[in-house]
């Protein structure tokens, strides 16, 4: 082992991969069925917490990041005047190995460059993969990213050996994509997800009825969206994801806040996007996958940005003061969750109370519900809080307690 | 707590701190009808000078008794949650334990969410659960020159037993030690099998034990983990709160990101 080579190159590589903010390792349910090494948890472990508080779970690495294109967005793009490098398969699959005996990841997450062709790169990517899984024994957490334009024949393979696989759309709109990656479409995303969607619902009903059907890509397919890099709006932003979710079975939209790493001409002069846009947008995705939202409840093309100064759940609550209060003693699990304040969790902890008797207030607090949020939306027993009615005064006592926390956050923005 | 029995005949239950103690504590404040005001481990913690302290000594019969009919009415995953708790080791969830067996014996709704009891324990199975994971993610293992695979670890309740069926389906094709260094106690793993080894050393001195010694290439993957961990952080974004909230502090100085120096072949872990 080469130990200050490999230092750099790891240092490069990684560093080139790290705005790319999937980190998950959850969702897949491999076992170490072989007497090898590792198994994929279900739930996903994050190992470490970098100082900006994300989650390291994956070894998260470019196999190079040399590239034939010039995105301006990207800081391997051709333009950019960056060191390269490039790791051997076999580099890539020592290094697994050995940071995952150490307990220090739950796999890998392989993407990278397009150094010369796409079935080129994606092939590279494929067998790294395929040696981890074969030679190795290695059942650990794998994510590779699918190379727009490689052959499907290449994408299947990776399919098979991947838990998961992502591509990443970027530019939420495909006329700013083509502005400002001008070899880029949609449609080359949008096709291999098709493609892939289609093979793991053909194989998952396939497993259903043969237990020793392959496994492929158990843990779906993910993508990223870019934000604030281009004037897409977040009604345009949350609209992609929600049909991503829907016609393409994606498993994880993610929303990188666009941190000012090129100086590309291309791109804003502005700095870098601020963090509480990129929560506000998690939170809403939330909202749609699993608190039966619509993208219309959260925004319309009047108001077609989230309000950064409230959770989208309170947004909503005060644009809709005829929907509240809602009797925590009476209402179905669908106006539950419609209170802010009052997660999932609590709506199951409030149902299964009720068949027990009378639900009050002190009650609430021991479940988790959020009471300074969510005592201004819930009447007990048909009383309910004064200002129910009043958004023009609740909006601002909602806001208070927040704006402390939002102006820390800014000064690290 | 409850008012099942008068309040006046409650006292304080000492045991030794196993699980079939702790039923035995519930067996005995069933057949003498008197409940516990506290349920502790070590009789220093009484400080209640006026009022009974019993003794309860363990009795497997008895234990036995009162988990089979435990399990039969609260069911083998209820009881599992129970068995978590109990290892928080701390006198307030033995009170709530007791307090829960009770209420199940008692006829009481142990499904009853908005009871200060079950959702006590809950809480508690909550914390338990979480220092499981954190436990999961945070072991840190050393390669040595005999191909044992070491790592030391102080977890704030007793989850060694929690993590073991995970570690050995993981690392199934590696032999294993993990010391938990506060409970002078570790698990062994070899081919599958998995001992319990007791540590005769003090708490401080489990790691360097004479006959381990770091393999060779050790701390060049020391280096390049550290060398990746900086590389992936984006210091615009920087917010120390959330990386502590996320990973306590108390866990650090077993993660070799955390540690200032490269451990030398001399001084492992």
């Amino acid at each position: 082992m080469n130990e200050e080579r490999l230092t750099e190159k790891l240092a490069v590589l990684a560093d080139a991969a790290k705005y790319d903010v999937s980190c998950a390792s959850s969702g897949s349910n491999r076992s170490n069925h072989n007497g090898g090494l590792g198994n994929a948890s279900k739930m996903g472990i994050c190992h470490s917490y970098t100082s900006d508080g994300r989650c390291v779970s994956l070894l998260k690495i470019l196999l190079t990041n040399h590239c034939i294109f010039d995105c301006a967005y990207c800081v391997s793009r051709r333009s950019n005047d960056v060191r390269r490098a490039a790791f051997t398969v076999q580099e890539v699959v020592d290094l697994t190995m050995n940071f995952y005996r150490r307990n220090y990841i739950e796999g890998l997450f392989l993407s990278s460059g397009i150094f010369k062709d796409a079935d080129t790169t994606m092939e590279r990517l494929v067998r790294v993969a395929k040696e981890l899984r074969t030679l190795h024994k290695f059942n650990g957490y794998i994510h590779l990213k699918t190379i727009p334009g490689a052959s499907e024949a290449l994408i299947h393979e990776a399919g098979l050996w991947a838990d998961r696989l992502s591509i990443n759309i970027e530019i939420p709109s495909d006329a700013e994509l083509q502005r400002v990656a001008p070899e880029k479409t949609h449609e080359q995303a949008i096709k291999p997800m098709r493609y892939l969607h289609k093979t793991i619902v053909g194989l998952k009903e396939e497993r259903a009825l043969v237990k020793r059907a392959p496994l492929f890509a158990p843990a779906g397919q993910s993508t990223q969206l870019i934000v604030g890099a281009t004037p897409d709006t977040d009604h345009t932003i949350l609209g992609l994801a929600h049909g991503l979710y829907q016609e393409h079975g994606l498993r994880r939209v993610y929303y990188s806040g666009y941190v000012p790493i090129s100086t590309d001409v291309r791109m804003p002069a502005t700095g870098s996007t601020p963090m509480i846009r990129e929560n506000r947008l998690y939170q809403s995705d939330w909202l749609l996958r699993f608190y039966g939202f619509s993208v219309e409840d959260l925004l319309t093309a009047e108001q077609p940005d989230l309000d950064l100064d409230l959770d989208p759940k309170t947004a909503y609550a005060l644009r809709h003061p005829e929907l509240y209060p809602v009797e925590v003693n009476e209402a179905p699990q669908e106006l539950l969750l419609r209170v802010p304040g009052i997660g999932q969790k609590s709506v199951r902890l409030i149902l299964q109370a009720r068949r027990h008797g009378r639900v009050r207030m002190e009650h609430l607090k021991r479940m988790g519900v959020v009471l300074k949020r969510a005592r201004y939306f819930l009447s007990f027993s048909g009383t309910a809080h004064v200002l129910v009615h009043r958004p023009d005064i609740l909006r601002p006592q909602l806001i208070a307690p927040l704006r402390q926390k939002a102006a820390q956050l800014d000064l690290f923005a | 707590m409850r008012p099942t029995w008068p309040a006046t005949g409650a006292r304080h239950y000492v045991y030794d701190g196993s699980w079939p103690g702790l039923l035995t504590v519930v067996f005995t404040l069933f057949t003498e009808k008197r409940p516990a005001l506290s349920v502790v481990r070590d009789r220093m913690q009484v400080t209640d000078l006026f009022v009974d302290v019993c003794a309860v000594e363990t009795n497997d019969p008895s234990a036995a008794r009162v988990q089979s009919r435990a399990c039969s009415l609260l069911g083998a995953r209820r009881m599992r949650d129970l068995r978590l708790c109990h290892l928080a080791e701390r006198a307030e969830v033995d009170l709530l334990l007791v307090e829960f067996l009770t209420l199940a014996f008692t006829g009481g709704a142990v499904n009853d969410t908005r009871d200060p009891t079950v959702m006590g324990l809950r809480k508690w199975r909550k914390h338990v659960g979480h220092e499981k994971h954190q436990m999961e993610a945070f072991v840190r293992f050393q390669e040595n020159t005999d191909g044992v695979w070491t790592a030391t670890i102080a977890p704030a309740y007793n989850v060694l037993p929690l993590i073991a069926t995970h570690f050995r389906k993981r690392y199934a094709d590696m032999e294993w030690v993990i010391a938990d260094k506060l409970r002078g106690y570790g698990l062994h793993h070899r081919h599958g099998k998995l001992h319990a080894v007791q540590f005769v050393h003090t708490p401080d001195s489990l790691f360097p034990a004479p006959h381990i010694e770091a393999a060779s290439n050790e701390p060049a993957y020391v280096a390049l983990w550290k060398t990746y961990f900086r590389s992936v952080d984006i210091p615009e974004r920087r917010n120390l709160k959330l990386q502590m909230q996320h990973m306590p502090k108390r866990h650090w100085k077993h993660m070799v990101e955390m540690v200032a120096t490269t451990p030398t072949k001399k001084d492992p872990g």
